[in-house]
């Protein structure tokens, strides 16, 4: 489990989101992409790659894709 | 007991999905107008809360997972003779069409519209539904808007919807009703699922397209209850929109 692959995970996620665009640093919730289907399309996808489930609250207290890394891990 | 056209006096009624929510609340209804239930649900601990609420009948309460065929078939040996039934059992999925593969289909479709399928045919086949009764399916408004991540739970309702019409016609020589109801969000177990997923924020925005607010479990059961008695012995084939105005806009 690497945050490399976690954030090519999350760009192949989001619609309209190109690879190799973001970084650990991004703020996720700031980009323009980001809105309720691309929440849910987050959820799914750490469903899917990690077998976590996270809350829309849980999200949506992280700010960066770092610590939406780290939360995921700790929730293994 | 009533010669209300809304009693449900001596009359027997299957009810999935009743250990929580919506087929709970139906329940409740039903034995409110004298009618008994069989109550079936996944969650044997929650079904018997479901009993504590119920006015007295000739209740009988059976746990099972319909999507299963063996416990389907275990609920018929069960089963009195009915004078209708409430497919209240279902699940909710909220997941972008990316993400759709074929064993969340198979749960989704399996105990929204599969389950449903095979046991009305089953209660059919083996003539354990009275001339004159209803059959209620619970659908959804999702069934004809589009939303984000919808796409298998609305389909899962569609086919209820078109499921019900064909029935109607093939039941009708009986006198048997069959209807759908078609709820907006209600606050019940299997939307506080689907708000774990959303934020506090989006919840809140959400419940302002709706003119009254979410609804709550009695507003279903109430039309439910309606749906299953005498005065309704005219409505067959009708897809009920309740949703608080939601889809009037």
């Amino acid at each position: 489990m690497d945050i490399n692959k976690f954030v090519r995970n999350f760009e192949d996620a989001i619609d309209n989101v190109d690879e190799n665009t973001l970084s650990g640093e991004s703020k996720f919730q700031e980009i323009a992409e980001w809105d309720s289907l691309a929440l849910l399309s987050t959820l799914a996808m750490l469903d899917s790659e990690y077998n976590v489930s996270l809350s829309g609250e849980e999200i949506k207290s992280c700010s960066t894709l770092q610590q939406l890394f780290d939360l995921t891990i700790s929730k293994k | 007991m009533n010669d209300s056209p809304f009693d449900l006096t001596g009359k027997m009624f299957l009810v999935t999905g009743a250990s929580s929510g919506i087929g709970r609340q139906i329940c409740i209804g039903i034995s409110q107008m004298g009618g008994s239930v069989v109550a079936v649900g996944r969650n044997a601990e929650k079904l018997s809360e479901t009993e504590s609420l119920l006015k007295e009948g000739r209740h009988i309460f059976f746990s099972a997972d319909l999507s299963i065929e063996e416990e389907r078939l275990a609920l018929i040996e069960k089963l009195p003779k009915l004078n209708g039934i409430v497919y209240s059992a279902g699940v909710f999925a909220s997941l972008p069409i990316k993400f759709i593969n074929k064993e969340k289909l198979n749960s989704v479709y399996g105990i929204n519209y599969e389950a449903a399928a095979f046991l009305v045919q089953t209660v059919l086949k083996k003539k354990l539904i009275e001339p004159n009764s209803s059959i209620v399916f619970i659908s959804s408004v999702a069934s004809f808007i589009g939303a984000p991540g919808n796409a298998l739970y609305a389909g899962s309702k569609a086919a209820l919807n078109a499921f019900s019409r064909a029935l109607a016609l093939e039941v009708a020589k009986s006198k048997t009703r069959v209807n759908c109801v078609l709820p907006g969000i209600v606050k019940t177990p299997m939307t506080e699922t689907i708000n774990q997923q959303l934020s506090k924020e989006m919840i809140a925005e959400d419940e302002k397209k709706y003119p009254l607010g979410y609804g709550l479990p009695e507003d279903i059961a109430n039309a439910v209850v309606f749906l299953l008695s005498d005065a309704s012995r005219w409505i067959t084939g009708t897809s009920l929109v309740i949703d608080g105005g939601l889809t009037i806009q």
